[in-house]
């Protein structure tokens, strides 16, 4: 590439990139502004004032509301893991009658909307007494169609003589599904863990629904509450709260993006 | 050392038509037995059988002296090496070989102990730290080697497991196996498509086609006397040279070019067949034809010059030495006629002579 092709690659990306992050950065900016500034439609904080974020946590149990969310999306994260992973080891590795049609089935409940299940889910959830409680917010989605399919794809790369050699060495299936199948496939894994972790981090209405006790609830209701209930206009203050929200999240993804490189490069398999 | 009886095994896949059709053989402790066939004639599906990864469908398996049908594979005391080596990719070559070495009970030490013996007798011990992928094709030929041999099964199971490797390394893996194998005193069961690894490897042989035995026994007795066409043609490189012919009262005729006289054959339609070497250049003691020669490969230690019989068909002689001989060219051939095979132009099958004492008279 020549000098004038590469500046003009990198301006384009870097054009992209502002018009992709504007609103995150902007949400950053007004974070550190003060009251009015933003109805003002200032692009610059005219000072940088962390006043914002000490408020976000003196009104709302900001701390008590991310450590609920962290929680909760760790358990969904390795409930979804480890179901889904042992489902796919049944799907690809152990034979039985029906295996295809049933993995059909089990997938087409991908085609059903969420929304469509709340109700029958939150009576389930209202009768085994689960309401206000982490059992209630994480159980419902620890089996999951999508990752049981994106394992199966996975496991389906395994070579089925992994499997038969440790059928005529005497491994148990639940030894060659720890020590064998688990290390091979860490990249999808950790792929997987990463996108239940987001979207249960993400979760809104479900939270909402099964909550109502401030120890339980998490971040995304709190940040709602926030911006709906006790401060309404102090958008600096709901920003700072958005931001505290994100921080997180980018952490596991930077942390997760290496581990992911990782697997990578390290290649399990030729 | 334990042997293996495979007695009338049939197997099918649901409504599908069988693969393997009453298969029956005995293999004798501590030999080196070989299944061979073409692609799709049902010899790994024998191994798997064999092994425990695929069910009998009908009749009996016994290894040692048991029943081994319903005995799951780990139970059947045997070690297995796949055509891909199986090697799992995130262990080392000492994990490799030692994996499922402590299900066997086998003390820590003596694993170790063992690996150690395995690694150096295979020369592979510079590498226990690596992970497969970091070694070559015949390194990885050899840690599943190694894997199979820390054991200490009686019976080990081979499916194809040199067919990855380069023509080279192929034949040293060869030798390296048998010597192992004599070393140890296994039973060896091995699959392969190859005739040469078949022939220079057993001790006996089974060739398989469409799920039929088509012949047990020594590799030079199947050379030298194969029970039907298909043996015929597919063992021995170049393949023997099968061409219709008819007895006619006495007289075998072969494409208007040679007429033989035969004794103790009856009259009617027969294949014969005649191996490369067998086919000779004229000299003084025997009568020769005149064929046109099609083609010509000299290998060194020796000349394929196939040539024209009649009409398209082909033969191939094979003859020591280096020859130079034009494309097109006429040139005299004869046939030794001891070495004449005739088998049953419908069946397939040897014809056997009504007398005993072969006797071969050429008129030309």
């Amino acid at each position: 590439m020549s000098w004038g092709q590469k500046l003009f690659t990198y301006a384009l990306l870097l054009i992209a990139a502002a018009i992709m992050f504007f609103p995150i950065i902007y949400a950053f900016l007004i974070s550190f502004m003060q009251g009015g500034e933003v109805l003002q439609g200032n692009l610059w904080p005219e000072e940088f004032t962390l006043a914002n974020y000490i408020n976000a946590f003196e009104k709302v149990p900001l701390l008590t509301y991310l450590f609920n969310s962290l929680i909760v999306s760790f358990l969904i994260m390795l409930g979804q893991v480890i179901f889904s992973s042992l489902a796919a080891f049944a799907f690809v590795f152990i034979p039985f009658k029906g295996r295809n049609v049933l993995f059909f089935i089990f997938i087409s409940t991908m085609m059903i909307p969420w929304e469509a299940t709340m109700v029958p889910n939150f009576q389930t959830v209202q009768m085994l007494g689960w309401l206000n409680s982490y059992t209630g917010l994480t159980v419902p989605f620890f089996a999951m169609a999508f990752g049981t399919f994106l394992l199966r794809q996975q496991f389906k790369t395994i070579p089925k003589e992994l499997y038969e050699a440790s059928q005529v060495a005497g491994i148990s299936n639940f030894r060659f599904f720890r020590s064998v199948v688990m290390p091979v496939s860490k990249t999808s894994l950790v792929t997987l863990g990463m996108y239940c972790f987001l979207t249960a981090w993400n979760m809104y209405l479900w939270p909402l629904l099964v909550t109502n006790d401030e120890q339980v609830r998490t971040v995304q209701i709190g940040l709602k509450q926030m911006q709906s209930q006790e401060i309404s206009t102090e958008w600096g203050v709901v920003m700072a709260g958005v931001v505290m929200v994100i921080l997180p999240t980018l952490l596991l993804l930077f942390l997760g993006q290496k581990r992911l490189q990782e697997g990578l490069t390290k290649g399990a398999l030729k | 050392m334990k042997a293996v009886q495979l007695k009338d095994i049939r197997k099918s896949y649901g409504q599908n038509p069988e693969v393997l059709k009453g298969i029956n053989a005995a293999i004798e402790p501590g030999e080196f037995f070989v299944l061979v066939g073409p692609s799709g004639c049902g010899k790994s599906t024998m191994l798997r059988i064999i092994a425990g990864l695929e069910e009998v469908s009908e009749g009996e398996l016994i290894i040692g002296s048991e029943t081994a049908n319903r005995l799951r594979p780990n139970e059947r005391d045997l070690s297995m090496v796949f055509q891909n080596y199986a090697l799992f990719p995130h262990l080392t070559v000492e994990q490799n070989i030692m994996f499922g070495l402590h299900v066997k009970k086998i003390a820590k030490s003596e694993q170790i102990k063992r690996c150690k013996e395995a690694a150096e007798m295979l020369g592979i011990s510079d590498y226990l730290m690596r992970k497969p992928k970091e070694l070559s094709g015949g390194q990885r030929q050899r840690v599943a080697l190694a894997r199979a041999i820390v054991t200490h099964a009686p019976i080990c199971l081979m499916d194809e497991p040199l067919s990855n490797l380069d023509a080279k390394l192929r034949a040293r893996m060869r030798s390296e196996i048998r010597q192992i194998q004599r070393k140890l005193g296994i039973t060896m069961i091995y699959v392969t498509h190859d005739q040469t690894e078949a022939m220079t490897m057993a001790d006996r042989m089974m060739i398989l086609n469409h799920g039929e035995v088509q012949q047990v026994g020594k590799p030079l007795d199947i050379y030298n006397n194969p029970q039907n066409t298909f043996v015929a043609s597919f063992i021995g490189s170049p393949p023997m040279n099968l061409t219709a012919a008819h007895v006619n009262k006495g007289k075998l005729q072969i494409a208007n070019k040679w007429n033989i006289k035969v004794d103790g054959y009856q009259d009617g339609e027969v294949i014969i067949g005649v191996r490369p070497e067998a086919i000779l250049p004229a000299n003084e003691g025997l009568p020769a034809a005149d064929v046109k020669v099609a083609n010509v490969e000299v290998l060194g230690t020796e000349t394929l010059v196939s040539f024209e019989l009649e009409g398209n068909k082909q033969w191939i002689a094979k003859w020591p030495g280096q020859w130079s001989a034009e494309i097109g060219e006429i040139l005299q051939v004869s046939v030794d006629h001891n070495k004449i095979e005739l088998f049953d132009a419908v069946t397939g099958e040897r014809l056997e002579k009504t007398h005993s004492k072969k006797v071969l008279e050429v008129v030309l």
